[in-house]
């Protein structure tokens, strides 16, 4: 038998210096978001990693997820297909279709039977014995069972494989679930986010062929290492808060002078993930930076945690109770009629009710 | 495009005009400070992952400005990407920035250190170089 080619013997084998190859170990390091300390233990552990099969399944999702893989740019989705993983099945990005790409799942799940890696994105539909979403005529339920029983571990990529997700949101017509529902036997890592950070991704999955193994998880089973602090902990807009300046409205002197966005509901203080560290786009910008509150993408039941533009600690109550009382008393001050006009919007668009720009005007003019 | 330049768009400020140094650098700087003298005591370094830093570009602009240009500049041509290692002003501070093949930056550190592993030449690479030198000399009749 074939003694099986690390990533050394490859790299090696490519003709690549050391000095490139302790260069890849520093990038690893911080893809996956170790401390560089760690970079030593990261090149020993690389020189004797072998390249996984990894079977990708996606079932009730919007593609986000993997549209958000594709963006990844160190390491570039191509360098991880051709030098990292040996990405067996992928129903989007493979070449083969219909009954070939069918028979190459079934032919790696047999050849690696207890070794792959399965990544899930997506939730999987429970209700009518999960007939709401299928693949070759096969429910998700059934694949998803089939799949995980010869995994070495489970990846849930995205909000709706770790939480359920927006299928899972009420009413919830089709019964998702999220993939620790459905499996119990296998250790399950959740990389959450609708979608999650590309560089989360990939992180996760060089993690596991660095070291073999799975990352340290939190209490919902996401990596520390990306989701151990609050984005609101890690946010450059956080001592504007500490000092009690909040933006009220999107366009008052707050917002411009870019104040803490937590009275504009900002779910930050109660949301585990990168965004604010690793950032978007290549470390671009992240949702708070280009000025828009936090949604909380990452967290179970965000969908259904309250409106995005309600306050964490104010509870909803209907406009005209606030806005009539505050008018009544005369007490209607500047920063506040922002706030009040959005969520007269707001209220009125969730009333059917077609508010004017001269009834805004009018309200402002008080 | 009519009416675009209508809109007001503040930017936010990428130099301090005061003369201050922003909140975020000036707490990085703070650990530099630290390091250097752990690594004048111990001869021990460290080094800083400045992606795990929630920096605004203005902040990465001070940062760079407060630590100055130094005396040394190097550039690796890597297999995928050079690395460009540069010491900062403040000697022992070296600034490394790791290239990807469509050159933008896809790892960047700060080593605290008096001469960073990169710049070394590693034992195995000393080792293959030696033996096509004495493959070379063989190939000489020497």
């Amino acid at each position: 038998m074939n003694k099986p080619i690390t990533l050394g013997d490859q790299l090696k084998q490519q003709g690549i210096s050391r000095r490139s190859f302790l260069k890849l170990c520093a990038v690893t390091t911080s893809m996956m978001a170790l401390p560089p300390a760690m970079i030593p233990r990261v090149a020993a552990a690389l020189e004797k990693a072998l390249r996984p099969s990894v079977i990708w399944l996606s079932f009730q999702e919007c593609t986000g997820c993997t549209e958000s893989l594709t963006r990844s740019h160190a390491p570039t989705l191509e360098s991880l297909i051709f030098n990292a993983i040996s990405l067996d099945y992928h129903h989007t990005l493979q070449a083969a279709s219909g009954t070939a790409a069918e028979a190459a799942r079934e032919k790696a799940m047999e050849k690696f039977y207890g070794k792959y890696l399965l990544i899930v994105d997506g939730s999987i539909p429970t209700r009518d014995n999960g007939i709401y979403s299928t693949i070759a005529g096969r429910t998700n339920l059934d694949m998803l069972q089939e799949a995980a029983a010869g995994a070495a571990a489970i990846v849930a990529v995205g909000t709706c494989a770790a939480f359920g997700g927006i299928p899972y949101a009420r009413p919830n017509p089709t019964g998702a679930v999220p993939v620790s529902e459905l499996v119990k036997d296998k250790p399950i890592i959740n990389v959450s986010g609708c979608p999650p950070i590309p560089v989360v991704i990939t992180g996760v999955l060089a993690h596991y062929l660095t070291f073999g193994e799975i990352p340290p998880l939190d209490s919902l089973g996401r990596p520390s290492a990306f989701f151990g602090e609050s984005i609101h902990d890690r946010c450059y807009r956080r001592p504007f808060y500490d000092q009690g300046k909040f933006a009220k409205s999107f366009d008052d002197e707050g917002a411009r002078n870019g104040w803490c966005l937590y009275e504009l509901g900002c779910k930050g203080p109660t949301t585990h993930n990168a965004c604010a560290t690793t950032k978007w786009n290549g470390g671009a910008s992240f949702p708070i930076e280009s000025g828009h509150p936090c949604l909380g993408c990452s967290e179970p039941n965000f969908w259904d945690a309250g409106g995005f533009y309600e306050a964490l600690s104010t509870a909803t109550r209907p406009l005209s109770s606030w806005a009539g009382a505050a008018v009544a008393a005369g007490a209607v001050a500047g920063a506040a009629i922002g706030a009040s006009s959005l969520r007269k919007r707001a209220t009125a668009k969730r009333a059917h009710h077609r508010v004017t720009a001269e009834e805004l005007q009018q309200k402002e003019d008080v | 495009m009519n009416g675009l330049e209508d809109i007001s768009i503040s930017i936010v400020e990428t130099t301090s005009t005061s003369g201050e140094l922003r909140a975020n650098v000036r707490a990085i700087l703070h650990e530099i400070e630290t390091l250097l003298g752990k690594l004048l005591e111990s001869g021990e370094g460290d080094i800083i992952d400045i992606r795990s830093l929630p920096l605004l570009p203005a902040d990465y602009e001070g940062l760079e400005g407060a630590l100055g240009g130094g005396e040394v500049y190097a550039e690796i041509d890597g297999g995928n990407g050079p690395t460009v290692i540069v010491e900062t002003g403040m000697p022992g501070v070296w600034w490394v920035s790791h290239y990807g093949d469509s050159d933008e930056i896809i790892a960047e550190f700060i080593e605290v250190t008096r001469i960073p592993e990169l710049l070394m030449s590693p034992p195995e690479d000393i080792d293959d170089g030696l033996e096509r030198l004495r493959m070379q000399l063989a190939d000489a009749g020497h």
